[in-house]
């Protein structure tokens, strides 16, 4: 069963991961195509990603709606009669729990991606002994200070500049900061490839959000801000 | 090689990681924008799991009592949950038996002699209370449910696919304030007592954003029986006769105030107690006292008609009693103004005040809890203050069809019948009797 998921899901990705990166010019190095791949792989993912971006919206649009009418039933009402109003409300909205899974499914897509991508970057031969800039070779974890590893934390001050500079609510952010340093964690002893190839993903992600949401000029102010909210609140 | 089976495994590790905590979006993994979709994911799973098990239980219930119960039809069913509404069917089922239609009256307790007979052709069907009798009304086979019982398709009384129409008849003067969710929501049609009712649930559509429903201007069909009571009953003479008649409860202002005020009052006036029926059962001690109390009658009978019929003047807590005394023997009320905690019902989403308390503030006085010591004095100044002329024209802009509802409830009920059978005949034809009829039909508008 696993084995047909692989040839029917995910081995067509990987081969167009391969000709993705056979296509880019060979005169360019390993780190900048793993960068110019990083780029390519989102922009093909765009269009997907917003198709799905705005259909999660009206979906958590509705579950909001059904949140309040279903909070409110919560706290007038008890046992068997509170689950019935909870049904009829859910019917009221033409919602069902089961909702709350399609409204993700972005995040299925992410995590194909994510899954697939690190799997092909990690037996990429072609990372072996290839250097990009200070870092000695892609295959290994960067050491760049003193050995403690550079990139990782790149990539998670990245994140951070987002988290910090575009979620405005207290609990989110929580969310996103702590699935920022649980990326830490996971990819801190990965081949430094690897970390490129996501570091330049969340610089993607960040530079469409300074174009989307609001200009870059306005983004250490933005930051600035959330830190000193931060440190109020605590 | 060894270094690749390393990043595959983590590879699988951070994959399996990201699929139980990762909690983003879009193009990289934390994007700002999409906050919390795993925890939609982890809560939708959970709460699936929940609803789909509770689901699967009441599904189970009614697959075994749609084995039990199917095959039960008739034309027009009329479903009473309680004796006390049978003074609301009885006299719109007499309507309709005298239009030719013959309903089947559906009980969820037995009807002994004590009970008023039913005109011939109504047959009578005695079904369990609670589950089992809604499980048995769930699998009915019928053109229309007429019920005063509200909530359809909410708790366990459920629509039936073989019912066409529900219909819900009012057995108070009401406004769909003070009822529970969903009240009238799932109904098809309402037959409303008055105006409020009418706009509020209008209003309650537009807030759902639920289809709209029929309501039709009926009236309150029980309050003819009682007028007609009233009018072959003696009228108060001498000195103000006083009724009190509370409710029961912790809310009844037996329980509040205790049975002292009684006496004060006594002072003063000829004062008859009722107290509610419920009390016997639930506040033994308490009905006791109420028994025991010098001075006053204590008026036990089956209906209040006799009572109310005396009484000059009302003194209660609860709405219904107090609408039926001022708007049938126009005479007025003094009600204990408790706020009402709107917590959960569908006041809460209306907001606002009662329309139906404030157009009747004039014959039916709220007294402040506070100022219960004062009672006589209120007594006095509402039996001098008031004006029969006021009550009816309050009652007339308040209700629908004063004292002709059971006649237009029933020619509303026959008319929808009528469609609904004209429709169900269509259907039953032949795919090619229905050509041919299409073809004459259409042959004869040619010539």
């Amino acid at each position: 069963m696993l084995a047909l998921l692989d040839a029917m899901l995910l081995q067509p990705l990987m081969q167009i991961y391969a000709d993705l990166l056979a296509a880019l010019p060979g005169s360019m190095s390993a780190g900048s195509r793993l960068i110019v791949f990083s780029v390519i792989v989102n922009l093909l993912l765009t269009p997907v990603y917003l198709q799905m971006e705005k259909h999660s919206r009206n979906l958590r649009g509705l579950k909001d709606k059904v949140a309040r009418d279903v909070e409110r039933m919560r706290r007038h009402f008890r046992g068997r009669e509170r689950y019935f109003y909870i049904r009829a409300v859910h019917r009221q909205y033409g919602y069902h729990p089961i909702s709350a899974l399609l409204a993700s499914s972005e995040l299925f897509v992410q995590i194909l991606v994510f899954a697939t991508v690190y799997r092909y970057l990690s037996g990429l031969d072609a990372l072996h002994g290839q250097s990009f800039g200070p870092i000695s070779d892609l295959s290994q974890p960067d050491g760049l200070l003193g050995g403690v590893n550079l990139l990782p934390i790149v990539m998670t001050a990245i994140n951070g500049a987002s988290v910090f500079a575009y979620v405005d609510d207290r609990r989110k952010r929580m969310q996103s900061s702590g699935l920022a340093a649980l990326f830490l964690v996971l990819l801190y002893a990965s081949p430094a490839g690897i970390v490129l190839y996501w570091t330049a993903n969340n610089l993607f992600s960040l530079a469409r959000n300074v174009i989307v949401r609001g200009s870059a000029v306005r983004l250490p102010a933005r930051i600035s801000r959330a830190l000193t909210t931060l440190s109020e609140q605590r | 090689m060894s270094g690749a089976r390393d990043g595959t495994a983590l590879g699988a590790v951070a994959g399996g990681l990201a699929i139980l905590l990762l909690a983003t979006p879009a193009h990289a993994y934390i994007d700002p924008g999409t906050g919390s979709a795993l925890l939609y994911v982890i809560s939708g799973i959970v709460v699936s799991i929940y609803f789909s098990a509770r689901s699967l239980y009441y599904r189970l219930l009614d697959f075994f009592f749609r084995l039990r119960f199917r095959d039960q039809s008739c034309s027009i069913a009329i479903h009473c949950e309680d004796p006390r509404y049978e003074i609301t069917f009885l006299p719109v089922i007499r309507e309709l038996v005298a239009r030719g239609i013959e309903p089947t009256l559906f009980t969820m307790y037995e009807r002994d002699s004590s009970f008023d007979a039913l005109p011939d052709g109504v047959v009578h069907r005695a079904i369990p209370s609670g589950m089992l009798g809604y499980a048995y009304l769930n699998n009915l086979d019928a053109l229309l449910l007429v019920t005063t019982t509200p909530q359809l398709d909410v708790m366990t009384f459920r629509r039936s696919k073989r019912v066409r129409n529900y219909i819900h008849l009012q057995h108070a003067l009401g406004e769909s304030r003070y009822v529970r969710p969903f009240a009238y929501d799932n109904f098809d049609t309402i037959l409303c007592c008055g105006e409020s009712l009418k706009k509020n649930i209008r209003r309650m559509e537009a807030i759902r954003g639920s289809r709209p429903k029929q309501l039709l201007d009926t009236g309150i069909p029980h309050y003819e029986e009682l007028a007609k009571e009233a009018r072959t009953a003696s009228r108060p003479s001498g000195e103000p006769v006083v009724l009190i008649a509370p409710s029961w409860g912790p809310l009844s202002m037996f329980e509040s105030f205790g049975v002292s005020f009684v006496a004060e009052i006594a002072k003063q006036y000829r004062v008859i107690v009722r107290p509610h029926p419920q009390m016997r059962i639930s506040q033994p001690a308490l009905y006791a006292q109420i028994l025991g109390l010098q001075d006053v009658t204590v008026d036990t009978a089956r209906t209040p008609c006799t009572a109310m019929s005396a009484a000059s003047v009302l003194l209660s807590d609860i709405s219904g009693i107090a609408h039926e005394f001022a708007f049938i023997y126009e005479r007025p009320v003094l009600i204990v103004d408790r706020k009402l905690v709107m917590g959960g019902l569908e006041g809460e989403l209306l907001g606002g005040e009662s329309e139906i308390k404030e157009a009747c503030k004039e014959f039916i006085v709220p007294v402040d809890p506070e100022k219960m010591h004062s009672i006589v004095s209120h007594i006095r100044h509402v039996l001098d203050g008031y004006s029969g002329d006021r009550i009816v024209d309050v009652r007339n802009r308040l209700i629908y069809n004063y004292g002709l509802a059971s006649e237009v409830a029933a020619a509303q009920i026959a008319d929808i019948y009528q469609r609904h059978r004209a429709t169900a005949s269509e259907r039953r034809k032949s795919p090619l009797s229905r050509l041919l009829q299409r073809v004459v039909t259409s042959s004869r508008g040619a010539s």
